[in-house]
């Protein structure tokens, strides 16, 4: 098959790159702003805002994997939105009109926001509440028109992603080993996936059925509460730890005087109160769609996944 | 009154605000070409001043929520096609800064509102901070004498390390319209300046360059010499020098007013018959100091407790845009004012272009 990945050299994109080129029995093309690809794939050097760009290059390709996307919630608004939704938009527009078979594109739960307690699923309200959240809803709200318009469309929504060469997850387990306190009592479960579990979704989506055309929620085994996280970072760094709690309460008052020294004073943001929210977040999926649509099932539990973790980023707690 | 926010960017944030503080005032719908930016902007409306839908679609809002009030926050080469589609709705308009980017469309929007009974308002809300409404007090009442001269001076070093002015990203419209800079802030320096001056018979003369702040055949420094009558005027616009300032001066015959607009405050020179002597320069200067010293107490305690706040001549205007509406008296800004301002700014962008040409 002729598979082209966008975002192919992101955390994730890589990932499943990699899987593509180790089964061999692809023409894998990544797509990419910087131009720099992965042995064994064709690298193209475009970016998704580039209309233009997107209309000539993708052509010829039996799947589109779209996962390009900035997480960098620092940027202006618009910014972000010029590249997760008009570059998607780009994207979507460029596989109708040249007659591309099949598009999976990498959304998130992201969408779902806070679920209020309740057990999220793929029908769940759309409560997205961070900038980059908002961008996964707006393009999941214009994704009805592009099916209605012809596109084949596997719509995946991973939960959080952790493993290996992730900055975000190398930044946590660094400061759960630097002894940094974590917020509340850590009973708030996160949803994760391995990275590898999720590649393989989108494995499985690339070889799925013509005739699936759906939303999907992409789960790792189950949701962990957060100490349950920090206690598995702690054993497989075999040193004994402090993990320090800092109470919710105590965080978030301090966060809304980060806001009001800001506006009068201008004090920069150490911490804001929707971060402190965010991370307090207590969230599980539960859905077996992909499973029962093209037999996704994770393989990989907490312990094996932070073990590859945090070996992967030895070199830098070692010091 | 039934309002719709066309464009859901920051400064739509701020317009929210305003309409959170207006009395049966009722956000109906929020455009923007993002669904979920418009749903952004209506969790900011508060309990009793509406439940908003997000749209993407402009006809489909005005047919369905048939507002009274439209506030445009779109970039400003958006402005007349929006502002004339809301007019011909039968809805008011309030307009952000720049308010057109020709004259031309400025006259036709009024030309349409005068035919539909319909008011318009550009947001030039430098005229309505406290101390401003103040100013125009003493000037309008002829405290100051008939005024001869005014001048002002608004400079920032854009971009710089410490500039709070610093507009993040390439993606501002500012650095895409032709005249950009001069759009988005001589509005502010032009209304200001032609409230005190007269805006009938106005003639400006121009010159600009760029030290390197702006893109290639647009400016970063201004200096723009006006003329209306026997009242004259000057002001210098920088985005080169440092720190953050913009002042007012008016020059009256009986006496001046040094209005500080960045910080808050003005001071009325004491009547002075004659030439200060020592004595008089030196209570002058503790005159000033004393003015500088109480006006700065009360505007930072005022700031604290939330009582003055950057927005205050935003909601001052739209409070007294929605007034005029209800009680139909003339809306706070003048045609004249407001038709002399686009007209200047694009004077000030024809006369430089063709200079830098």
């Amino acid at each position: 098959m002729k598979i082209l990945v966008t975002g192919g050299t992101g955390f994730l994109g890589s990932v499943l790159v990699d899987m593509l080129v180790r089964r061999g029995n692809d023409d894998v093309s990544v797509l990419s702003a910087s131009g720099r690809s992965a042995d064994g794939a064709k690298a193209i050097q475009a970016s998704i805002t580039d209309r233009d760009a997107m209309h000539r290059l993708i052509r010829g390709f039996d799947v589109v994997c779209h996962l390009a996307a900035t997480v960098d919630e620092s940027l202006p608004l618009n910014e972000i939105y010029r590249i997760n939704v008009d570059g998607t938009v780009n994207v979507f527009d460029a596989c109708i009109e040249n007659g591309i078979p099949k598009v999976v594109y990498a959304s998130s739960v992201g969408i779902y926001g806070d679920l209020n307690g309740l057990i999220g699923n793929e029908s769940s309200p759309m409560n997205a509440a961070s900038s980059y959240e908002r961008t996964k809803k707006e393009v999941e709200y214009l994704i009805p028109a592009f099916r209605q318009r012809g596109l084949t469309l596997i719509n995946l929504r991973p939960v959080i992603v952790y493993g290996p060469g992730s900055p975000m997850w190398h930044k946590t387990v660094a400061n759960i080993i630097s002894g940094k306190p974590y917020i509340g009592t850590g009973q708030n479960k996160w949803p994760l996936v391995h990275v590898d579990d999720a590649a393989d979704a989108f494995l499985l989506a690339i070889d799925s059925d013509d005739e699936i055309n759906d939303d999907f929620i992409i789960t790792g085994p189950r949701a962990y509460p957060y100490k349950d996280i920090v206690k598995a970072i702690k054993n497989s760094v075999n040193r004994k730890l402090p993990v320090p709690r800092i109470p919710l309460t105590i965080l978030s008052f301090l966060s809304w005087v980060n806001k009001v020294m800001n506006s009068v004073v201008g004090v920069p943001y150490v911490v804001t109160p929707f971060k402190v929210k965010r991370f307090s977040r207590d969230r599980e999926f539960i859905t077996n769609k992909a499973k029962e649509a093209f037999g996704y099932q994770p393989k990989i539990d907490l312990n094996e996944g932070i073990q590859s973790l945090v070996a992967y980023h030895k070199k830098y707690f070692d010091k | 009154m039934r309002v719709c926010i066309v464009g859901a960017g920051e400064i739509a944030k701020v317009h929210i605000k305003g309409v959170n503080k207006i009395e049966g005032a009722q956000v109906v719908g929020i455009l923007d070409r993002y669904y979920t930016r418009g749903e952004m902007l209506a969790e900011m409306v508060e309990e009793g001043h509406g439940n908003p839908i997000a749209y993407v679609d402009y006809e489909k809002m005005l047919k369905e929520q048939n507002p009274d009030v439209v506030h445009i926050c779109l970039p400003p080469n958006l402005h007349f096609s929006y502002a004339e589609k809301a007019l011909q709705y039968g809805a008011h308009i309030l307009v952000e800064k720049p308010f057109t980017v020709t004259l031309k469309d400025a006259e036709r929007l009024y030309e349409i509102a005068d035919s539909k009974n319909l008011k318009i308002c550009p947001m030039y809300n430098h005229l309505f901070d406290k101390a401003a409404l103040e100013v125009k007090d003493l000037v309008h009442s002829k405290s100051i004498g008939d005024v001869v001269n005014v001048e002002s001076y608004y400079g920032f070093n854009l971009g710089g390390a410490k500039s709070k002015y610093n507009l993040k990203g390439s993606a501002h419209w500012v650095y895409d319209t032709p005249g950009g800079h001069l759009l988005n802030i001589g509005p502010h320096i032009l209304s200001t300046m032609l409230e005190f001056t007269g805006a009938d018979n106005v003639e400006f003369i121009p010159m600009a360059i760029n030290r390197g702040k702006a893109r290639e055949g647009m400016f970063d420094e201004y200096r723009v010499l006006i003329k209306n009558g026997e009242n004259t005027g000057s002001f210098t616009l920088s985005l080169n020098a440092n720190p953050y300032f913009h002042f007012l001066n008016i020059y009256g015959t009986k006496s001046s007013i040094f209005y500080d607009i960045a910080n808050w405050h003005f001071k009325k020179q004491a009547l002075n018959p004659k030439f200060p002597n020592a004595l008089a320069r030196a209570t002058n200067n503790l005159s000033v100091s004393w003015k500088g010293i109480t006006s700065t107490i009360g505007a930072t305690l005022q700031s604290l407790t939330g009582r003055l706040t950057h927005f205050d001549g935003m909601w001052e205007l739209m409070s007294q845009f929605y007034q005029s509406i209800e009680q139909d008296l003339p809306p706070p800004v003048s045609k004249e004012v407001n038709l002399a301002t686009v007209r200047g700014l694009e004077t000030i962008e024809n006369v430089t272009s063709i200079q830098s040409v």
